[in-house]
């Protein structure tokens, strides 16, 4: 849950194109064009400003002490974080996809220094190697005809999932081979296929969770291939020209952030969810900003999120820091006993984040022994404890 | 899935304005400003339109049907009100009377109960709305309400009609306009500073009623559903970016509504079947079109699970049909002490696939004995917590349904 949150001005005439964070700093780009490093706790610039290449779409770490920064010109940054040095490389770079959002453009493994990034080319994508500072187109099989709109890491298998403007998501490895493609239905339709692109992607094992230009909010069970649950979102404008549709950041623990990305009349939220489970747990915080929200990050580490707007106007502000969270993953101890005796029973332990906000986090059996069960640190819980033949309910909460 | 596209009309029209059902000849009426005219169509292909276009007074912005014999027409430009005789399209015009329609191209503007020939119009009368029988139409104050402006009716029930007004406040009435119940929206919670003082965050664009349950979406894009009898918040989100008015929403089929988007963008646009009371606020399927026209209204013919939008730009009524609700309702009581009805934490778990596969169905602050829309053919694990603090007592069971 979003419990205080902070502002950062870029400058009048700037605006955020980009974040990262780790455990001390957030690093951003701006349109200026620069780089800017930030003390997380204080959001104090700690950097002199660092003029990079033209047209900032994205950051990510890439390895090391390694920035990568992506662009819309034919150009790849790698910045030192440390020393503020910037080495640019044009050879075998382009341009990422064009498009008003600015976030998913470039999504990174820094463990084995390789990261990818759209490209605004059909059946492309960009392949950025850390370790050896080069950058080279990567084909995709699956991509043949599209264009990539955003990318996220699949962790537990160092594979990337990308969406794409033909409303497909594949997953990928680092050679641009296609391991598994998912396409959203175009069915039932008025009597043609519309178009549909995908804009955003977030995942936490099993659960993809998606966003489409339509306004459709996807929750896809990656590993029993079934989708768990469809919601409303906002619907937006996908032209190449002019592309502004929600922006989703990578999930920590399967929370995840979105903002809207159109400019609305009135307040905008920026949503908080959270969907490592069969149903999604939305809690939208309500901004005075009527902008559109471009960037969004999330440090799991810290229990910060970031959202940005496209401008200041009014006094709103250009790039708003929550701290969430937390995100953080624990063990919690259950045992059910019967008339003394620990017995083996089903748990089935309920997130509770308030009334209507409850999901069915974990439901597994235990033996008849006290036992150690995942929870995320500082949420409710509901726990029910099933034992069979005759069946017996009891019921516990806890906050984890 | 669970729609089936039936076709599109093509009215050759060039703005629909509202449509309303008629659900005992199977129709949808229209008022359009072109003409301007009101029109019926079949729902059924090929949508053949009954009789001709009927010339109806200037701007026309809302129509409903007043009983099964009528329809009756309010606009946006002038007060005074249009009757129609459907089985002859015979059109009698009454004089001024109460404000004008408040907006052009929103539907929910007025509903009747057509038991009693009983229709209540939005005005743009502060603090009023026009009342509409076969003899007469009154403007009528409604109590409590300062400064305000309905913006949203729909019919609750039997006698019964829920107001949402421009500032985010929602009346139930009946028909001599007294006010029984009230609540107030709120965009909460807030980052940051307070929004602007305009209050176009919380005006209520559209509504939806069913079993205890009410959706709501707002100028801000909001989507809310709360337990109308608690006044407890079960989702709410933004599901939509603040611009025209949001998410438009139809009435309620057994809990379940269409919805669709009032924001021009050039994306293609989706009608959403959308569920409020089972997993509120979940879509059990979505119909693709292929423009990006927006849809001011949309309604259900509950007697045929057949539904219709009005997608303006294209100037189409999308026909299609939704799959029979497999639901029922079920009245839950809880009582502490024996004998004494309690306010409860009520929780339902769809367990019906085991392991692995539950959803939390319900999940809601009810006043005992509570009446709620469950699934059909389930297995439920219902858990109830009532008391607070340390005497709080937890209950479960399951349901087979």
């Amino acid at each position: 849950m979003i419990n205080a949150y902070k502002d950062l001005y870029a400058g009048v005439s700037s605006t955020l194109r980009g974040a990262f964070t780790d455990d001390n700093y957030l690093y951003v780009l701006t349109s200026a064009p620069d780089f800017r490093k930030y003390n997380l706790q204080t959001l104090e610039q700690v950097n002199s400003n660092l003029t990079v290449s033209s047209t900032p779409k994205g950051i990510a770490l890439i390895y090391g002490a390694t920035g990568a920064a992506v662009f819309e010109s034919s150009a790849v940054d790698f910045i030192d974080l440390n020393t503020n040095a910037r080495t640019q490389v044009t050879t075998g770079a382009s341009s990422t996809r064009s498009d008003n959002m600015y976030s998913q453009h470039i999504a990174t493994i820094p463990a084995s220094g390789f990261g990818i990034s759209t490209r605004g080319t059909n059946g492309t994508v960009q392949a950025i190697n850390g370790v050896n500072g080069t950058v080279s187109s990567l084909t995709v099989g699956g991509l043949t005809g599209a264009q990539a709109t955003c990318v996220t890491v699949r962790p537990e298998t160092n594979t990337f999932f990308i969406g794409s403007n033909d409303g497909k998501v594949h997953e990928i490895n680092s050679s641009g081979a296609t391991l598994r493609t998912l396409t959203l239905a175009t069915t039932p339709n008025v009597g043609s296929a519309p178009i549909r692109h995908v804009v955003g992607i977030s995942y936490c094992n099993p659960y993809l969770a998606i966003l489409e230009n339509g306004g459709a909010f996807y929750l896809y069970n990656y590993t029993a291939s079934s989708y768990s649950y469809t919601g409303i979102l906002e619907s937006g404008n996908s032209s190449l020209a002019n592309t502004n549709c929600s922006v989703f950041c990578t999930a920590a623990s399967g929370t995840a952030y979105y903002g809207k990305g159109n400019t609305g009349l009135v307040g905008q939220s920026f949503c908080e969810v959270f969907f490592n489970a069969n149903q999604p747990v939305f809690l939208p915080y309500y901004n005075e900003t009527t902008a559109a929200m471009t960037v969004s990050a999330v440090s799991a580490a810290n229990n910060r999120a970031f959202m940005a707007t496209t401008l200041a106007l009014n006094g709103v502000l250009p790039f708003r820091e929550f701290t969430g969270g937390p995100f953080n993953q624990v063990q919690v101890n259950t045992r059910v006993q019967d008339s003394g005796t620990d017995v083996a029973a089903r748990i089935i332990r309920i997130r509770d984040s308030g009334i209507g906000r409850t999901c069915v986090e974990l439901d597994q059996n235990i033996p008849s022994l006290s036992t150690p069960l995942p929870a995320t640190e500082g949420h409710n819980y509901i726990e029910i404890a099933i034992v069979s033949g005759p069946e017996k309910m009891d019921i516990r909460e806890f906050q984890a | 899935m669970s729609i089936t596209f039936v076709g599109s009309i093509s009215p050759a029209s060039t703005t629909m304005r509202d449509g309303c059902t008629d659900e005992i000849n199977n129709r949808i009426d229209i008022v359009e400003s072109s003409g301007p005219s009101f029109r019926q169509f079949s729902m059924t292909s090929p949508f053949t339109q009954f009789g001709s276009n009927v010339t109806c007074l200037t701007a026309p912005a809302a129509v409903c049907l007043l009983n099964s014999a009528s329809a009756v027409i309010r606009s946006s430009s002038v007060t005074t009100t249009d009757y129609i005789e459907l089985a002859t399209n015979y059109r009698t015009n009454a004089s001024s009377v109460g404000g004008a329609i408040p907006v052009a191209g929103k539907g929910q503007q007025c509903a009747a109960d057509m038991a009693q020939a009983v229709a209540f119009f939005a005005s743009s009368t502060s603090n009023a709305i026009t009342k509409v029988t076969a003899t007469a139409v009154t403007s009528n104050t409604v109590p409590s309400m300062s400064n305000d402006t309905v913006t949203c009716v729909i019919l609750k029930g039997p006698d019964r009609w829920l107001l949402g007004t421009a500032f985010g406040a929602i009346y139930e009435i009946n028909s001599s306009v007294s006010v029984l119940d009230s609540y107030h929206t709120n965009m909460l919670p807030q980052i940051g500073m307070a929004r602007s003082a305009s209050p176009a965050a919380c005006v209520v664009k559209y509504m939806s009623f069913s079993d205890n349950l009410l959706t709501v979406t707002t100028g801000d894009g909001s989507m809310i559903i709360m337990d109308w009898s608690t006044k407890t918040i079960m989702y709410q989100n933004q599901v939509s970016i603040g611009q025209n008015h949001g998410l438009a929403i139809s009435h309620s089929a057994s809990g379940v509504f269409v919805a669709g988007h009032t924001i021009s963008t050039n994306d293609n646009k989706l009608i959403y079947e959308t569920d409020g009371t089972v997993i509120p606020g979940q879509v059990n399927d979505i119909l693709y079109t292929d423009n990006s026209g927006t849809f001011p209204a949309l309604g259900i013919n509950i007697t045929t699970a057949t539904a219709w939008a009005i997608q303006n730009g294209t100037e189409k009524i999308r026909i299609f049909t939704l799959a029979p609700r497999t639901s029922s309702t079920q009245t839950f009581t809880i009582q502490s002490p024996s004998g004494t009805n309690v306010l409860a934490r009520l929780l339902l778990i769809d367990d019906t696939g085991g392991q692995g596969t539950d959803k939390i169905v319900l999940d809601t602050i009810m006043q005992s004995p509570g009446t709620y829309r469950i699934p059909s053919g389930k297995s439920l694990i219902a858990i109830a917590k009532y008391g607070e603090g340390s005497t709080a007592k937890w209950e479960a069971h399951r349901i087979s349904t």
